[in-house]
């Protein structure tokens, strides 16, 4: 997944809550009970097309064009599901990898020392996020106004703990001596 | 209101272009099969769930393209 440095033990995998995953295939959901439509008007739809085809045609036609619609839908499902699996934070003895999968063929790695990490915020937004504990993560870093957003993710008050007493363990001692 | 010639090639133009759709859906399927395990394959997605995850994807596709086929069997006989 990524290249470690030597003595970096990864602490932390994380990703983004399911419920936000769920948000994204909502739409999808929707699109494959659009299906249904052409049963709700089968009879104005045999009617019509009877004047040109036949009646097993309009049933082989119908069965194609749901077909080809629900194909559709389940390959953007596994789109949106690999874009989702593939957005992941990790956290290191070290550093904070946020690897970000936009698309098929895009890819952004922010990776962030965690000797540089100023400030870890988090955002738990609306009831919804409260009740099923996601949230987005902001990790200030050293430098300028650099900082990471990690969306929708789950625990966020968890992550933030873990990165706080990582820091403290691991980077801290290091200034001291 | 359609001129009747036109009418009567409706059938033939629909069983024209079932055929070349399907193939077309077949050939994007399987195309988006191959990124996906290559994506999963490289960014660290373990074998077993990735091995998983193309059995549930193929399985679902193929039952899919399998009852196109079938449909467009069934408008041409």
């Amino acid at each position: 997944m990524i290249d470690l440095h030597p003595e970096e033990k990864i602490v932390l995998i994380i990703r983004r809550h399911w419920l936000v995953f769920i948000g994204e295939i909502l739409p999808l959901v929707i699109a494959t009970l659009l299906i249904v439509v052409p049963i709700f008007f089968s009879a104005q739809i045999f009617e019509y097309a009877s004047e040109y085809l036949n009646e097993a045609q309009i049933t082989s036609t119908i069965i194609f064009i749901s077909t080809a619609w629900i194909l559709i839908i389940w390959i953007i499902f596994f789109l949106v599901f690999t874009d989702y699996y593939l957005d992941v934070l990790i956290v290191t003895n070290q550093r904070v990898i946020d690897i970000e999968q936009k698309g098929m063929f895009r890819r952004d790695i922010a990776t962030a020392p965690l000797s540089s990490i100023q400030d870890v915020k988090i955002e738990i937004l609306g009831i919804i996020a409260t009740m099923f504990n996601f949230g987005n993560l902001h990790l200030q870093t050293a430098g300028g106004d650099k900082e990471i957003v990690i969306q929708g993710i789950k625990n966020p008050e968890y992550v933030k703990k873990l990165i706080m007493s990582t820091h403290r363990s691991e980077v801290v001692p290091h200034n001291l001596t | 209101m359609l001129d009747i010639s036109v009418v009567k090639e409706i059938p033939r133009l629909i069983g024209f272009i079932m055929p070349i759709v399907s193939i077309g859906f077949a050939v994007l399927f399987f195309v988006v099969a191959i990124v996906l395990s290559y994506h999963w394959r490289r960014y660290g997605v373990s074998k077993p769930r990735a091995a998983a995850l193309m059995a549930a994807y193929l399985v679902g596709g193929i039952v899919l393209l399998g009852i196109m086929a079938f449909s467009v069997f069934t408008y041409q006989t």
